[in-house]
């Protein structure tokens, strides 16, 4: 009987629950419609990568040049071609382009162009090191990250003053900043984790990107091509921590992609030949 | 059994000197005035009002009623209040756990909390100043029972003297 107060207790608990469950229910614009996404459809987005890749390194007279090598070519065919087997939605046709440069390093444009470095394909020392990290840029794609980051940095009207025509001068600040600037932890966290549940579609380990990712913190001392990837790439020990605690499904197994990677590396050696050598020690 | 049931007479505003009410509104004055001070660790609210608590101790029965209900009902807000800082801190700066909608909502229902909190701060302070009681949900009847039942005044001291044993 005196005791009746608890009741009024318990009522408090529930009424603030309710305001708690209330509030949590509702679709928070900021944190579920990343705003470039919204502003820019598939559409446009494919229709803006098209123009700046026109306009930038598939132009003439472009300073990066993109590397035609039939053999890299097949390789990197090879190395796609099991992912994008196994990617559910493409919002995209893929496109990936090698360009000479000695930065280990990969991008993701708009409208699924992503550029490969030489130097990443230099440090890479599996198919599946490279199938790591290319899993990791189809995911900042699938997420839409690329327009939502160019849409926050430089604001929609670029956007689309870049889709009706747009002059060299904004299309480079376009591309710097695609290129340049990196994305929120979030999204970085997000595209891991599409890189892990795609690389275990795949067939392929997911832990392959911590093992890079590792290899980059021990090597990035004595390797000045790193320091790039890393500025847009935070390689922190919880990236690496995350990659090693994904869990695969029961009856996962790994079916490496088979590809002679010394032939890729061959190649480099003949149309990238400005690579540094690689460092003398390795575990 | 009936002792522990009875309660002291609850005092009437011509009883109350003007004295006790301004110690009474001041159990509720304290914390406002020790929220701005306590917002970044929103624990020196509470310690402001346990050591006020503690002064008035030997008050009369109506400031210590007030006092303990501005302590007690400010106790599950200011924990509440103090899981969301560390819950930000952890966002803010160790990038481990992330914003998400259970943050938003805990933060958001939190806001509503403390305003009503502070509403109903005003309104008990407003009334103690004018010697009358004011009982909050819960807050005002577990108050009214630690400082109106008389059992809980009564200390009693174990019995030392007893009858001759060849009596009883
Ligand atoms: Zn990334």
């Amino acid at each position: 009987m005196k005791k009746r107060y608890w009741i009024d207790a318990a009522k408090l608990i529930v009424v603030f629950g309710i305001i708690w469950a209330a509030f949590a229910i509702i679709p928070w614009p900021s944190i579920h419609a990343p705003k470039g996404a919204d502003l820019v459809s598939i559409e446009r987005e494919k229709k803006l990568g098209t123009i700046l890749m026109e306009q930038s390194i598939l132009s003439p007279d472009a300073k990066e040049k993109v590397i035609h090598s039939p053999k890299l070519d097949s390789a990197i065919f090879i190395v796609t071609s099991r992912l994008l087997e196994h990617l559910d939605h493409p919002l995209f046709t893929y496109h990936f382009y090698v360009v000479e440069k000695k930065d280990v390093n990969a991008f993701t444009l708009p409208g699924g162009n992503i550029i490969i470095y030489s130097g990443l394909l230099d440090f890479c020392q599996t198919p599946e090191d490279l199938a790591a990290v290319l899993a990791h840029e189809i995911g900042h794609a699938q997420k839409r990250h690329v327009v939502t980051k160019l849409v926050n940095e430089l604001g929609l009207s670029i956007m689309l003053s870049v889709l009706s025509g747009g002059n060299s001068s904004i299309i480079r600040e376009v591309m710097r900043t695609a290129m340049s600037t990196s994305f929120s932890r979030d999204m970085e966290a997000e595209a891991d984790a599409f890189s892990f549940s795609l690389m275990e579609k795949s067939n392929l380990d997911p832990t392959t990107l911590s093992d890079f990712f590792r290899r980059m913190k021990k090597e990035k001392d004595n390797d000045s091509n790193l320091s790039e990837f890393l500025s847009t790439h935070p390689s922190n020990t919880d990236r690496i921590r995350a990659a090693l605690e994904y869990k695969t499904a029961a009856g996962f197994t790994i079916k490496p992609i088979s590809l002679d990677w010394s032939v890729v590396k061959e190649e480099l050696k003949k149309v990238a030949p400005t690579k540094v050598e690689e460092p003398a020690s390795e575990e | 059994m009936e002792e522990n049931q009875k309660y002291f007479p609850v005092p009437q505003p011509d009883e109350l000197t003007r004295k006790e009410k301004d110690d009474a509104m001041g159990g509720y004055l304290m914390m406002f005035a020790a929220l701005g001070a306590g917002l970044p660790l929103p624990i020196i609210n509470l310690i402001a009002s346990i050591i006020y608590y503690h002064m008035n101790k030997s008050n009369s029965l109506f400031v210590k009623f007030h006092t303990y209900q501005a302590l007690v009902s400010q106790i599950p807000l200011t924990l509440a209040n103090g899981v969301c800082v560390f819950w930000g801190i952890r966002i803010a700066i160790f990038h481990t756990w992330h914003v998400n909608n259970f943050f938003i909502g805990f933060a958001l229902m939190l806001l509503v909390a403390n305003i009503l909190y502070l509403v109903f701060g005003i309104i008990s302070a407003v009334k103690a100043s004018r010697g009358r009681m004011y009982y909050y949900w819960f807050f005002g009847p577990m108050a009214y029972e630690k400082v109106f039942l008389v059992a809980n005044h009564v200390v009693k001291a174990p019995a030392v003297n007893h009858p001759p044993k060849s009596i009883s």
